[in-house]
């Protein structure tokens, strides 16, 4: 009961975990991966990255010599539940954890929007195509586009382009001028990164456009063509600005979704984001969240990029040694001199890009009515207007439940927060906050096999 | 002020069959829900409309005529909510359920439900990938399945292009009166609406509104949950119905008694639900409850072994004190109607008890003798 | 280590996931939908969306993406 269960083996949870064993704590990290790294650092079997491997590799060293930390890879946590002070995780093995003191860092997914033909084989996230880059050097085609908004379409770019893809352009729908001055203010490791990539880029002279998108792939069976555009600061198309280009794939991104669904099983509380209004966990000065002994640190609690997820991890680790009694508070805060006021600063730079790299509502504009908006149960963008101005309903759960959208295999994970969106404009008034909350609550976190349910019982 | 003939309470299945058939028989009805449409215990429910579970005779008789009013409906405006007439089987392992399950079904047979019973060979023509240790059974052809939410919200499409109204999100604030007691309008949030009649279609917080008129009812919420696995290609084509408990000895927990129902769906998912489950308005997952379902579905299609659970959802059945559902005039309040504690068979007897409410309603006779459903029962006569 | 693809042995070498395997075979389809028998591949590539499911050793549904290989296995695509 002493142990500290850590869910999530990405950045957030592997310095947390090196903190709480320096403090001699125990911990066991569940991973759903096959390594620790998490998406960031993401690799093979062989720990190999292109750049920023060194402090994965100080890290992991440090784990593996630590025999007070036990990670559980290739692992998923199917239930999870908080009560009296105790939190219970059910494994996909059959086997349960419990524990008083529980960190999440469940990391973050890309956000995705929906356009004509995103359905296609070929059509991946940014995320998608550099995490099967990144695990195995597998490519998602020979000819991509990379479109959405982020910085994080610099990287994917770079990386397919370093690994042979013909990269046809990276189109960015907002217009992003000087963001790498303000980078350069704030992170030094930062700029050479984004200065790293441009190099890349322009060596392969992949053009870079601002304010394109991708509005529809066409293909048989698979993509073979795009239609790219100009858009205007809300996302609607320019007129006469529509080309076609043939390619094989494209990566899309639209920045990320924090992963929420242990949080909200736990029962912690969540904010609305004032910026995009994406839910997060509500966390303290300590990382500590409105359960006690529940943390959370990294991009669920916020995206913030890896140095604030590193951050992050290294003072909910501190605090939960303060908690467990193994350090004095005053070891505490000799072990974390600096660390509060950087992670304000990465917080509040990271906001900052959120307001840059919105996403603006002129992207349902792409949409026609046969698109498909969700994509596990095929419901079209004409089938939700349907259940809203046909069969009267008024909010975002109604809409779901007559239309099927959302009701998949992925509990719209992908399509949620989207849906909610097209919903809320067909209805005439946004989803509520507590309606966004209501899009993470998947009490059954991932599929469980009936038999492994069944062999429980026993 | 508005003004109807009828004004429903509740826009479930319930609430929406009885609009849609009052506004059918040419009544002004003006539906109104402090939620949305199918909110409530609609929203959480298998579809059911089972004849196969009914042993009370005037429960039969309801649920008899309500699975054909279903098929009617679905003639008349369309069938938009995945009504199907797949059938049910009830099966026992052990001799004494198999003389339970044939007692009951000539039982149910001599008030005009088709039973047959089965033998290993047509039990493997009806569900091939049924345990083939199961040699007997009783087949119902008359079970049906229909998506709830959708009926709900077909219905009240069709109330609307009759000319009926449907407030959502509208709380009902009270009744007035006139100098004899009789109900003369609804004080609503949007605004008041003058009318005669009222129906309290309000599932479990069917008591709230009695109390709010002035009456009383004793309606009580009953947890039902429903496993819901990934979707497969169709494997079970019945609602299958394991009349065995899965004895645990050493609990008397009231959920471990649980029986599983097997059936398949349009969407190719598999609900596996829990048949009896008595435990307070506690809406946690229960995991040894979860667990023995999953064994005892598995025993019934082994095939099962080889799928996952998706989802699980919660709901509550609201349920009478003698567990027979409340259809009529309130004993105390001229002009209110109650249709609700319809328990876990909501859905497959709406129609029938919107066709009770409207017929008590227009002064017309019913389809049966509907005293056993009367709220009087429960209420002191004033 | 040798796998089987809708029946047909294969051979595979790297430790890695059912999707990049076939994604290197150029096996970009891997199911049909239901409802429309329309083509889907990996989209998230993170376990997240459940568009690269197949069926392994007879299980359905199982994510591509994040399921390793294992010497003997199973897999059934449909493209």
């Amino acid at each position: 009961m002493s142990r500290t269960i850590i869910v999530g083996g990405g950045p957030a949870g592997m310095s947390a975990a090196v903190e709480i064993a320096r403090a001699g704590g125990d911990a066991i990290i569940i991973d759903s991966n096959p390594r620790l790294g998490g998406q960031y650092w993401r690799h093979g079997p062989v720990a190999e990255f292109s750049y920023d491997g060194e402090r994965f590799v100080a890290l992991q060293a440090e784990i593996n010599n630590h025999p007070s930390i036990e990670v559980r890879a290739s692992t998923q946590v199917w239930r999870a539940s908080y009560q009296d002070g105790v939190a219970t995780l059910w494994l996909n093995d059959g086997t349960s954890l419990t524990g008083e003191t529980l960190l999440i860092a469940t990391g973050a997914y890309d956000r995705s929007l929906p356009f004509p033909g995103w359905d296609l084989p070929g059509s991946m996230t940014a995320g998608g195509a550099q995490a099967i880059l990144k695990a195995s050097g597998a490519l998602l085609g020979r000819s991509v586009f990379v479109a959405g908004t982020g910085p994080f379409l610099l990287p994917v770019a770079a990386s397919l382009v370093e690994a042979g893809v013909k990269v046809l352009g990276v189109l960015e729908a907002n217009r992003v001028n000087g963001w790498v001055n303000h980078l350069g203010a704030v992170d030094v490791r930062k700029m050479k990164d984004a200065v790293r990539y441009f190099k890349i880029l322009s060596a392969a002279k992949v053009p870079i456009r601002m304010g394109y998108a991708i509005i529809e792939a066409r293909g048989d069976g698979r993509i073979e063509e795009v239609v790219i555009a100009k858009v205007d600061r809300n996302f609607t198309v320019k007129p006469g600005t529509v080309e076609v280009h043939k390619c094989d794939a494209i990566a899309t991104g639209w920045g990320f979704t924090p992963d929420l669904t242990i949080a909200h099983s736990l029962g912690v509380s969540t904010d609305v984001h004032p910026i995009d209004r994406s839910v997060v966990i509500h966390v303290d000065a300590f990382q500590e969240t409105s359960q006690y002994g529940i943390f959370a640190a990294g991009e669920s609690t916020g995206v913030g990029g890896v140095d604030l997820a590193l951050i992050e991890g290294r003072i909910a680790g501190i605090a939960i040694a303060v908690q467990r009694g193994l350090i004095s508070t005053v070891e505490a805060k000799n072990r974390s001199v600096g660390l509060a006021s950087e992670r304000s600063k990465i917080r509040k730079f990271a906001n900052a890009l959120l307001s840059v790299y919105k996403i603006r509502e002129g992207w349902r504009s792409w949409l026609n009515p046969e698109t498909i908006l969700c994509r596990c149960e095929e419901v079209t963008f004409k089938q939700v207007r349907n259940v809203v101005h046909d069969l009267g309903a008024s909010d975002v759960r109604t809409a779901k439940l007559l239309s099927r959208c959302g009701m998949g295999m992925c509990q719209a994970r992908v399509c949620g927060r989207m849906v909610a969106d097209v919903i809320g404009a067909e209805i005439g008034a946004p989803a509520t906050d507590d309606e966004l909350r209501g899009i993470h609550n998947r009490p059954i976190a991932h599929p469980i096999s009936l038999q492994t349910l069944a062999d429980q019982g026993q | 002020m508005k003004t109807a003939d009828v004004v429903v309470i509740g826009a479930g299945v319930v609430g929406s069959s009885c609009a849609l058939i009052m506004a059918e028989a040419g009544l002004k009805v003006i539906v109104v829900d402090r939620g949305p449409i199918a909110g409530g215990t609609t929203g959480a429910g298998e579809g059911n409309i089972m004849v196969s579970d009914k042993e009370i005779v005037p429960e039969i008789q309801l649920a008899v005529r309500s699975r054909n009013a279903w098929f009617e409906i679905a003639d008349r405006i369309g069938n938009n909510f995945e009504l199907q007439a797949k059938g049910g089987i009830a099966l026992s392992r052990t001799d004494a359920g198999m003389a339970g399950l044939r007692a009951l079904a000539s039982h149910q047979n001599a008030h005009g439900i088709e039973t047959i019973e089965v033998d290993g060979a047509r039990l493997r023509e009806l569900e091939p990938h049924m345990n083939p240790e199961i040699e007997t059974a009783i087949h119902y052809p008359g079970d049906g399945q229909c998506q709830p939410m959708l009926s709900a919200a077909y219905f009240l499409r069709t109330v609307r292009h009759l000319k009926g109204e449907v407030w959502q999100r509208t709380e009902v604030l009270g009744f007035s009166k006139d100098k004899d007691g009789s109900i003369i309008g609804v004080r609503t949030s949007k605004e008041e609406i003058s009318t005669r009649y009222v129906v309290n279609a309000t599932g479990t917080w069917a008591g709230d509104i009695a109390r709010l008129a002035g009456s009383e009812l004793s309606i009580m919420p009953r947890r039902g949950f429903i496993l819901v696995t990934t979707p497969a290609p169709k494997l079970i084509h019945h609602k299958v119905y394991d009349a065995d408990y899965v004895a645990n000895v050493a609990s008397d927990s009231p959920e471990l008694q649980s029986s599983a129902v097997v059936e398949g769906t349009e969407s190719g998912t598999i609900l596996i639900g829990a048949s009896r489950e008595r435990i307070g308005f506690d809406s946690r997952i229960n995991m040894a409850a979860l667990e023995r379902l999953a064994k005892q579905a598995i025993s019934v299609f082994p095939v099962l072994s080889k799928l996952e659970l998706l989802r699980v959802y919660r709901g509550f059945r609201p349920y009478s004190p003698d567990h027979l559902p409340v259809i009529g005039e309130d004993a105390n309040v001229k002009g209110l109607f109650h249709c609700a504690g319809h328990e876990g068979a909501g859905i497959g007897t709406a129609p029938g008890s919107g066709e009770i409410l409207t017929a008590m309603i227009l002064g017309k006779p019913t389809f049966m003798d509907a005293t056993p459903f009367l709220p009087k029962r429960f209420q002191g006569v004033a | 280590m040798r796998i089987y693809l809708n029946g047909v042995e294969v051979e595979a070498t790297e430790n890695e996931s059912v999707g990049t395997f076939l994604l290197k075979r150029r096996q970009q389809v891997l199911r049909k939908t239901r409802f429309n028998d329309q083509p889907r591949g990996m989209f998230c590539g993170i376990g997240v969306c459940f568009d690269c499911i197949v069926t392994i050793d007879g299980i359905a549904n199982q994510r591509a993406c994040i399921t390793q290989l294992r010497d003997g296995m199973r897999i059934e695509v449909t493209s």
